[in-house]
């Protein structure tokens, strides 16, 4: 598959414990972009309509792309009311989605703030001014600074 | 209008660096400035690097003849050999004032110096005297250490808090060419008659801040030539030691704000972020003890809010020009957020900040997650946390936590700040860190090996009136059969000998357990068996585990495809 260059690049072993926690933007590129054509490719040609397996597959399938949908809205640059909506419907079946295939899973406190977030988009509009990116950038280059570990010398040092 | 007594000049912005100074001069400073501050050369290297600039040009001078003219002897004298008098130059620094921290780590009381006439060494208190409750026993720790300097004891803070003056930044930022007229355009949008379906292309556009009232009860950007500008806050956690798996774990907190007036791609570059203070370590505050490090900020916000503070110049208007500033969202992870605007821990029974959405005793599956619950309100919020601070003890204080799940934050003195939807949920970690990776859990898709039995990689559903045919024995076999297949068994079946060890371990189970399963779930079989007359156990168990592995493996492997053939 050929990319664009300004998509993040991810793991290409992608499951084994060498290429260490994937960033924040790495599992958006995973989610958004790699998972849903991998997921269209393996199962959406499944036919066998009476076989148990393929339609769990599709229905698996359907529901994985009901949080896509959901991520893809609420990463967008511009935001209405109107996406704003369809966020929250497509993030609510996903969760139904969720339930009906599996009925032991324990639902996380995540997944109810995703819930929200529909409320946000409308009262703070895109995305893009109230997430902590930009944030976690600046403390990379916090991090970066060259110290001596000895926490909290430095500025009597300049007395 | 209130007449504004707080003046702040930044008038050493506006005045020209190093004029009249030789050009030799002038370039060696900036190159050394930008070397120490943005290429993270050390003091010392910067010594270095001076002395040998002045050689080099020493060195050049002497190619004209032996002796020095007494211009040239002075260019020489006047590059200095400390970095820090380069950098007093470009008067980078913003003001600080550094503050006392309580070392004990359930206190963290903070204390600002005080001056003793003009003297620059800071007093201050030698123990700390914070009662939680009235009555109650002082803290009583020590807060300082002597220290010797050039002759004289001084007594230093144990655990200082550096705290960055937001005025002095705000000066900084208005003096800048073009910034003040951009961040008041940046209402343009937010005042004009949009209607609300239209769409949104920035936080302007959006209700919060089309229907900002100002203290006067109009909007906030209706003003009489007054500066007015918002803010958001971010507070987060991080180890300063780098995020290894083997390191050390210490834990420090950035408490930062972000002016929204500027437009988005000038918004977040780092000169024009404010970094108000590193919450020192090695562990983070606990509970509500993040409100002494707030204080400060919000002594000055509600400042900026009442009376507003005066610029004694600004880029442009030249005879100065009052500013109000507000604060109106809140970004943090889930966990810092809570602590900032004082609501109890995810784990609390009240689980939701913006609603009444609660953990259930009977509902081991969180079913009461999927639904949005009745939304909070900024009243009910304020009263509770105000049952939380007037508590006259712990045992009161608890239960007004267990009953609403609120506790004080310093936050709440602003007047304008509504707990139930400034504090917004961050998209970064809710959807991408959160759901996104917990999505590719429950595909099966297990990146590292931490989460074991919680995650449904599998879930597999077996008809209750099948299982009742089977004789206890056979009952047995297909509940540890189930169990064994839905923990996280995939990548040892990738290897030869895994499939061996998984073989020998479903060859123990009964013949019917293994048959059912294999129906149940439809797992196929090879085409070579499909025509025995009678199929025995291997058969099954290689179906089965053929199943399992493609069931995820299937996804990896179309994945890796994918990014295999990414030819960029």
């Amino acid at each position: 598959m050929i990319t664009p260059s300004w998509l993040t690049s991810v793991p290409t072993n992608l499951g084994e414990p060498s290429h260490g926690k994937p960033k924040a933007d790495q599992w958006r590129t995973l989610g958004t972009t790699y998972l849903p054509i991998s997921l269209i490719r393996l199962w959406d040609q499944l036919e066998d309509v009476d076989d148990m397996r393929s339609q769990q597959c599709k229905r698996l399938l359907e529901v994985s792309l009901f949080l896509i949908s959901a991520v893809v809205i609420a990463s967008s640059r511009t935001t209405s009311l109107e996406k704003g909506e369809l966020y929250l419907h497509y993030m609510q079946n996903y969760l139904k989605g969720l339930r009906e295939l599996f009925p032991q899973y324990r639902f996380l406190p995540n997944q109810h703030m995703a819930l929200h977030l529909a409320e946000y988009l409308r009262l703070y509009g895109p995305v893009h001014s109230w997430w902590t990116f930009p944030f976690e950038r600046l403390i990379g280059m916090l991090q970066r600074i060259p110290n001596n570990f000895q926490n909290g010398q430095f500025f009597f040092l300049s007395f | 209008m209130q007449t504004c007594t707080n003046n702040t000049s930044p008038a050493h912005h506006f005045k020209p660096v190093l004029q009249d100074v030789n050009p030799v001069l002038q370039v060696t400073f900036f190159m050394v400035t930008v070397c120490h501050v943005l290429l993270g050369v050390s003091r010392r290297g910067c010594t270095f690097m001076l002395r040998m600039v002045q050689y080099i040009i020493h060195l050049t001078l002497l190619r004209l003849g032996p002796h020095l003219s007494q211009g040239d002897e002075k260019l020489l004298s006047d590059i200095p050999t400390d970095p820090r008098a380069t950098e007093k130059v470009f008067s980078l620094d913003n003001k600080t004032t550094i503050l006392a921290v309580c070392p004990n780590p359930n206190c963290h009381f903070t204390y600002e110096p005080t001056f003793q006439g003009d003297s620059p060494i800071p007093i201050y208190p030698d123990i700390c005297s914070h009662q939680e409750f009235k009555g109650e026993r002082k803290c009583g720790t020590l807060l300082v250490k002597p220290q010797r300097m050039n002759g004289h004891t001084i007594h230093l803070p144990i655990k200082p808090f550096i705290a960055f003056s937001f005025k002095d930044w705000l000066g900084g930022l208005l003096s800048r060419s073009g910034f003040e007229k951009k961040m008041d355009d940046a209402w343009a949008s937010s005042t004009n008659g949009l209607t609300p379906s239209q769409e949104m292309k920035d936080i302007f556009d959006a209700e919060i801040l089309r229907n900002f009232k100002g203290f006067d009860g109009q909007h906030f950007s209706i003003s009489d030539k007054e500066g007015r500008y918002v803010f958001s806050l971010c507070v987060d956690y991080f180890n300063p030691l780098g995020n290894k798996q083997a390191g050390k774990k210490k834990s420090i907190g950035l408490i930062s704000l972000v002016c929204l007036n500027l437009p988005p791609d000038m918004r977040y570059k780092p000169e024009n972020m404010f970094l108000f203070g590193i919450i020192p370590g090695p562990s983070e505050p606990p509970l509500t003890c993040l409100n002494h490090y707030l204080r400060p900020l919000v002594d000055m916000l509600l400042e900026f809010w009442f009376t507003g503070i005066r610029f004694s110049r600004t880029c442009t208007y030249y005879y100065g020009r009052v500013v109000r500033c507000a604060l109106v969202c809140v970004v943090s992870n889930l966990p810092a957020a809570r602590k900032i605007s004082g609501f109890a821990s995810i784990h609390h029974t009240q689980m939701c900040a913006m609603c009444h959405c609660t953990r259930r005793q009977h509902d081991s599956l969180n079913d009461s997650f999927a639904t949005l619950g009745m939304r909070r309100t900024n009243e009910e919020i304020r009263n509770s946390a105000q049952l939380y601070l007037d508590a006259a003890d712990e045992k009161e204080r608890s239960e007004a936590v267990h009953n609403s799940g609120i506790r004080w934050s310093e936050l709440l003195r602003l007047p304008y700040f509504d707990t139930s939807c400034f504090v917004v949920v961050d998209a970064m970690h809710n959807l991408f860190l959160g759901l996104v990776k917990e999505h590719f859990d429950i595909l099966g898709i297990q990146l590292n090996n931490t989460k074991s039995r919680t995650t449904p990689s599998i879930v597999i559903n077996i008809p209750e009136e099948s299982i009742n045919k089977l004789n206890k024995h056979e009952r047995k076999s297909i509940n540890r059969l189930i169990n064994m297949l839905e923990a996280p068994i995939k990548t040892e079946l990738k290897s030869q000998g895994g499939y061996d060890v998984y073989f020998k371990r479903l060859s123990a189970l009964h013949r019917a357990a293994l048959e059912l399963l294999c129906t149940a779930v439809g797992a196929p079989l090879k085409p070579k068996h499909v025509n025995k007359s009678k199929l025995n156990k291997p058969d099954f168990i290689h179906s089965i585990l053929a199943w399992v592995s493609i069931d995820t493996f299937s996804i990896l492997c179309a994945y890796q495809t994918c990014v295999a053939t990414n030819s960029s």
